[in-house]
């Protein structure tokens, strides 16, 4: 008969008891409320700014993309009659803006939408009856059926349609990716880091909270007793994460579906935010980063917890960290957009990493720095998970022991 | 070397079936649930405890005494490995890691407290899990338990509902839901009324009866006076005392309280040098005399004293000294060598 085991529960077995626990108790929890109703206090405050900002300019700035039509005098002034006429029964008609004053340049207009101040979708150039069109990928239906309309009725105007085909079928040019997108990548870009900012530092603070409360009220000797302490802190870490995963899941399914009960489409949002990686790789990587960052900074905050004897010195201690992890947000909201070297050095740093590379994934469609900074965050997360435990375990029953012990003393 | 040094060894002899070659397996018999012999442990400049030895036989009732901050609770954390000894031997349940019999161990902390937002049978059930018990059973115990302790309509409500007395009690189910076979209570009085007390005094025989070793600690020498067989008495970090109440009681003479109408005469020369009469409201005069058992002639003299010379004797009574009288002797005994130091 095999012997009855007395020993502890083994590491796996003692983080799930107390990863389930914790999650449990979090997600029941009226601070979970609070925080799955924090993206919409954002939301509102970032609703006041802007209409207060507006209100101050006086107009709401134009964002609908722009169909561009770059052609001489005469033909802008048939193609402005044309859309006078379309009128107002097309309703997915772009603003249209008229020129002639756009140079050549490479010859395709391409650079027009390349230029990151603009809202232009597409642009229509050479001549009513020899038109030429280049689009945003994004853009390409909107932009073309538009184009197709305008030389159409002003073919018909000027008696030059063909009246078996009217419609003019104008071949379209696709703008390629060039590395940088302006606009939806770049807000993409600030977004991802914004959120995973709050994300991060949220998460931190509460599990900063949970180990305040076992350590107040003594549970943690019985843990102690019990599991070993490694456990605890992979069990908390894996109880936050868990609970961020819901409440991502419940903004996710809840913003998409006031986003299409209120009318909103796919493409609309591909107006705002558009990663240059792609929409899959792109999630999946904030996905990672995310994981990494908060695995990353939980660790910092937990062992922080489990070495000071108090709630107070705690939250002492989680200062500096908080402004180290602010400027790592800062710094890598800076270095996702600078270009060169600096994404890869910023990929090399702990902390910043994340933050680089998720917003590098919005701006930019390079792959091979992501495989680099993956394999680096593995190697940081290991690290502080690794040391962040021990030094818990050792510290965290030594309450009451003064703070200068706490820093200065080997481990 | 004294044979109650050492635990119990007991063999066994058993045939490999293939070599047919008898072979003897030495199985250690546990005598004693807990065995740490000289351990000491340091807090930076400050030493906690220093070269104790404490032996507790298995299945026994043992009172951890000593006045605060005489290293109770530290020797308690090295007992259940939530510190580790600078030096010195330990041996919990026969094995000298306490995580190896992690799971037969039952521990309330002296700072008692819960998660305040857990059902209570919810928080026994995670306590026992943690020491291994399937959640469902332990659930299940847990609210058995609560209703035996009269708290089965408590079992749904969270902590936080509870007065301080249930919360305890909770806790202390908790603890003791797996059936440990060692329990260590830190303080278990403190805070609980008499009723609650009386109850937990109780339930400490119960789990005994069982078969289970339970330790506490107390500055409340009465609990330990009606509970333990063994008593430990810890000061300034090391034992003054350990062994059974008897032996404890035998440290201190037990004395004669003698009261009398007069407190002068010839018979006051039979009273030891250091004997001073209390006054009653009455007017009488109250002796306290050590009980002289190496001489007790002079205890003889002493009575036909009282009585030839007209003391005027109203009562007379012996006294057995109690576990108070020698725990206070040892706490004042331990403060002088502190001062005197």
């Amino acid at each position: 008969m095999a012997p009855e085991n007395s020993g502890r529960l083994s590491f796996f077995e003692a983080t799930w008891i107390v990863a389930r626990r914790d999650f449990q108790a979090m997600v029941m929890s009226k601070m979970f409320l609070i925080f799955l109703l924090g993206p919409l206090f954002t939301l509102m405050i970032t609703a006041m700014v802007s209409a207060i900002l507006i209100g101050g300019s006086g107009s709401i700035p134009n964002v609908r993309p722009e169909l561009v039509v770059s052609m001489d005098r005469e033909n802008l002034d048939r193609i402005a009659a044309a859309r006078q006429r379309i009128g107002d029964n097309i309703k997915t008609m772009p603003e249209i803006y008229l020129t002639d004053q756009i140079r050549e340049g490479s010859g395709n207009h391409a650079w027009v939408l390349e230029e990151a101040q603009n809202n232009a979708g597409g642009v229509l150039y050479g001549t009513i009856e020899d038109p030429k069109l280049i689009v945003r990928p994004v853009q390409d239906a909107k932009m073309t059926t538009a184009a197709n309309l305008l030389i159409a009725e002003a073919r018909r105007q000027i008696g030059t349609e063909n009246p078996e085909n009217p419609f003019p079928n104008i071949q379209s040019e696709t703008l390629k990716s060039q590395g940088f997108e302006p606009q939806g990548g770049f807000l993409s870009s600030k977004l991802t880091q914004f959120l995973l900012y709050i994300l991060t530092s949220t998460m931190a603070v509460m599990v900063l909270s949970n180990l305040a409360e076992e350590k107040s009220n003594r549970i943690v000797e019985v843990l102690a007793t019990a599991i070993p302490m490694e456990s605890l802190f992979a069990g908390k870490l894996a109880a936050m994460l868990a609970t961020t995963s819901l409440a991502l899941s419940v903004w996710a399914t809840f913003g998409g579906l006031a986003w299409f009960a209120a009318g909103g489409t796919g493409e609309a949002i591909s107006m705002f935010l558009r990663p240059s990686i792609g929409w899959i790789p792109f999630i999946m990587l904030f996905i990672i980063y995310f994981f990494s960052s908060y695995l990353f900074i939980g660790a910092i905050y937990l062992t922080i917890g489990g070495i000071t004897p108090t709630a107070r010195d705690a939250q002492t201690f989680t200062v500096p960290a908080s402004i180290i992890q602010i400027t790592a947000c800062l710094f890598g909201t800076w270095a996702s957009s600078a270009g060169g070297s600096i994404p890869w050095i910023a990929a090399s740093i702990p902390l910043v990493s994340p933050y680089t590379l998720a917003g590098y994934a919005a701006e930019s469609d390079g792959i091979l720095i992501h495989f680099y900074g993956i394999g680096l965050q593995i190697i940081f997360v290991t690290l502080i998970i690794k040391y962040g435990s021990t030094l818990f375990r050792k510290r965290i029953i030594n309450s009451g022991r003064s703070m200068r012990s706490l820093i200065f003393k080997k481990t | 070397m004294k044979i109650e040094d050492f635990d119990i060894i007991e063999t066994s002899s058993l045939v490999n079936p293939q070599t047919e070659d008898i072979q003897i397996k030495q199985t250690q018999k546990l005598e004693y649930a807990v065995n740490l012999q000289n351990v000491s442990k340091s807090f930076g400049t400050q030493q906690a405890v220093k070269n104790l030895s404490i032996k507790v036989p298995r299945g026994s009732i043992y009172g951890l005494l000593g006045p605060n901050g005489a290293g109770k609770t530290t020797t308690i954390r090295m007992m259940l490995g939530i510190t580790d000894p600078d030096s010195g031997t330990r041996s919990i349940l026969g094995h000298e890691n306490p995580a190896n019999v992690a799971r037969t161990l039952g521990y309330l902390p002296e700072e008692r407290g819960l998660y305040a937002n857990m059902k209570a049978c919810d928080v026994i059930a995670y306590m026992a899990t943690l020491r291994g018990m399937p959640r469902k059973l332990a659930r299940q115990k847990g609210i058995e338990m609560l209703e035996e302790y009269g708290m089965g309509e408590s079992s749904k409500k969270t902590i936080r509902q509870l007065s301080k007395g249930m919360a305890q009690t909770v806790q202390i189910i908790g603890t003791l839901v797996h059936s440990p076979k060692l329990v260590v209570l830190d303080e278990p009085f403190s805070g609980l009324d008499a009723l609650n007390q009386e109850r937990l005094e109780e339930l400490i025989r119960n789990i005994a009866s069982k078969g289970s070793t339970v330790i506490f600690s107390t500055h409340v020498i009465a609990h330990a006076e009606r509970l333990c067989e063994q008593v430990g008495i810890i000061a300034k970090g090391t034992v003054r005392f350990s062994g059974s109440v008897e032996e404890a009681l035998d440290l201190m003479p037990s004395s004669i309280l003698i009261e009398t109408r007069r407190c002068e005469g010839k018979w006051t020369s039979y009273l030891p040098l250091n004997a001073v009469a209390l006054q009653t409201a009455n007017g009488t005069f109250r002796w306290n005399v050590p009980l002289n058992t190496k001489n007790e002639r002079h205890t003889e003299d002493l009575l036909s004293a009282l009585v030839k010379e007209g003391a005027g004797v109203i009562s007379m009574s012996i006294q057995k000294a109690t576990l108070h009288d020698t725990f206070m002797h040892i706490a004042r005994e331990a403060s002088t060598n502190k001062d005197s130091n």
